[in-house]
């Protein structure tokens, strides 16, 4: 089994989470801005004002997308090069990172029905992208171990 | 004349940021064939790298273009240009319209803009391009003579 190319990990990481933190922003700050604005008042909240916070959110962002990668280049070797493979990845990541996390949410009663189902849909539209932009570059050099894996 | 001035300043700074950080990631081995697509010797995958980079350049001039400038520093065409936002389309998506096109110029400018500095710096390379032969190639082959002896 070939070895991770951490280099790549990383580079791929950071494309997939400027995916997510432009779909996040544009999202949260303009789709559903009303929407939180609402929801934050009846919880007696600020929401995400400091810039601080905007940096914390980026981050995981980031981080997000850094482990879609590695999750990708992990289930390479058994899915094969395949943009099958990147998407299944990506939903692997949507499950924890966005359904099971809003679906808490929105049982507790915490968020309304709307934020919380269109948080989801745009969770997932951003891991697909992301991941499919993540198969491009991170299988750029990887094809020698991709050609091997193939066949599976 | 001050929003295209606005817009070419915001666009020659994304497209500075993104070169220098690329230039800067090339060194890495790793990384040079997708940041540096000159480096590559064989044509047909040089010609596929250039289209990768020109992907991940977009990716990354979209997010400084969208987020950075149009969404955090507040930089957009609407403003600029004063330009009323269509009331019939709702604050929403008038709102994320006017951000997606501020982002669409900002990224297309840059993208230009980088294409422009490469002709008044002098650093034109002559395109190589893999040669491609088309055609049809027959192969004949004649009847060995067959000795009756």
């Amino acid at each position: 089994m070939g070895r991770m190319n951490w280099t790549r990990i990383l580079f791929a990481g950071l494309l997939a989470g400027l995916v997510i933190d432009t779909g996040e922003y544009l999202l949260h700050t303009i789709v559903l801005a009303d929407d939180w604005k609402n929801a934050m008042q009846k919880l007696n909240l600020t929401g995400v004002q400091m810039p601080g916070e905007f940096l914390a959110l980026t981050v995981a962002g980031f981080l997000l997308g850094t482990v879609t990668v590695w999750l990708y280049a992990a289930i390479l070797p058994r899915y094969g090069p395949r943009a099958r493979t990147a998407l299944l990845a990506a939903l692997a990541m949507w499950i924890p990172g966005y359904f099971l996390g809003l679906l808490g949410v929105f049982l507790l009663g915490i968020l309304p029905l709307g934020v919380v189902f269109i948080s989801m849909a745009g969770g997932l539209a951003e891991l697909l992208c992301g991941a499919l932009l993540v198969r491009l570059v991170y299988s750029d050099t990887s094809s020698g171990l991709a050609a091997t894996a193939g066949s599976h | 004349m001050r929003e295209i001035g606005i817009i070419l300043i915001a666009a020659f700074a994304i497209d500075r940021i993104v070169t220098g950080m690329f230039y800067l990631l090339s060194f890495n081995a790793d990384l040079r064939a997708t940041l540096d697509p000159d480096s590559l010797s064989d044509p047909s995958a040089r010609a596929a790298a250039a289209k990768l980079y020109r992907l991940v350049y977009s990716v990354c001039a979209g997010y400084l273009g969208i987020v950075i400038v149009a969404g955090v520093m507040g930089i957009r065409l609407s403003k600029i240009a004063a330009i009323p936002l269509d009331s019939s389309l709702g604050p929403v998506m008038g709102n994320a319209l006017d951000v997606l096109v501020t982002g669409l110029l900002l990224v297309g400018g840059a993208d230009r803009l980088a294409e422009a500095l490469k002709l008044f710096g002098g650093d034109i390379k002559p395109a190589k391009e893999p040669i491609e032969i088309t055609g049809k190639v027959v192969l004949e082959q004649s009847l060995a003579k067959v000795d009756p002896s």
